[in-house]
């Protein structure tokens, strides 16, 4: 099941309160997609980043 | 103490309250939804008292007082309206914005959140109930809680019961739980809408 990758899962959890805070705090088109679109970025970017740092500590 | 004084420091008192009100804002901007007495006292924010009259007059102040006061925070028709439309948005994801006539908006957020719930039931997330033998799950609750009917759909119809042996237990769970928060934000979001503060 594709669901079982859990960065598949993150993504897709990414893009849903992505696509809702962008509306919520934006009213203009082109200022939400520019939201949504660093919003997305922070997310999956900062949660892989965050991922490779708890990496270092597996003992 | 005498009834008249009595009188005046409960005017006093109400007056310092309402100046701190917060709402004061939106009775400037919104005179219409007030009546025109209401109006005349309280448009600028203060309302000027005699220091003295007669007991009837004293009292005529306080009961106009406390209908105003009644008035604006039971039945000004605009809050009633945005409440109205956040707990429909807290019922239904959406539902508030669209009887806003916010067509899109409405239809976005409901795809969105109710995908968000399904997937979350889908990977065997788990709909917490309120219990305080585990205090944490309180929070969860909370959360859960926000998606309004569709939590107590879950829970009627048994699903939502959650998995733990499951690999996709904990994400269904952040699904669920991220789907009743961002309902919470978009009813919050209709009743600033019908309050006017948003377009």
């Amino acid at each position: 099941m594709i669901l079982k990758s859990h960065l598949f899962s993150l993504i897709i959890y990414a893009f849903f309160v992505c696509i809702v805070l962008a509306i919520i705090r934006r009213r203009e088109r082109k200022a939400q997609i520019r939201y949504f679109v660093s919003l997305f970025l922070i997310m999956v970017v900062g949660a892989l980043l965050f991922g490779w740092f708890m990496y270092l500590f597996i003992s | 103490m005498g009834l008249v004084t009595l009188q005046k420091r409960l005017i006093i008192i109400m007056n310092l309250l309402w100046t701190c009100n917060k709402f004061i804002d939106n009775s400037k901007k919104h005179p219409h939804n007030f009546p025109n007495s209401c109006n005349r006292r309280y448009q600028t924010g203060k309302l000027k008292k005699k220091a003295s009259g007669s007991r009837a007059e004293m009292l005529s102040y306080l009961v106009l007082d406390l209908i105003c006061h009644f008035y604006y925070h039971f039945y000004s028709k605009m809050k009633v309206k945005s409440i109205a439309c956040m707990i429909l948005g807290w019922i239904l994801p959406g539902l508030g914005h669209i009887v806003l006539k916010k067509y899109w908006r409405g239809l976005i957020f409901f795809l969105c959140i109710t995908a968000m719930f399904a997937l979350g039931l889908i990977l065997e997330g788990r709909i917490y109930s309120f219990q305080t033998e585990n205090p944490l799950t309180i929070l969860g609750f909370f959360s859960d809680l926000g998606i309004g009917l569709y939590y107590f759909l879950s829970k009627t119809l048994a699903l939502g019961i959650g998995n733990l042996k499951s690999s996709t237990f904990e994400f269904g769970t952040a699904y669920i739980a991220g789907a009743g928060l961002l309902n919470y934000l978009v009813a919050l979001d209709a009743f600033d809408i019908a309050l006017e503060k948003k377009t």
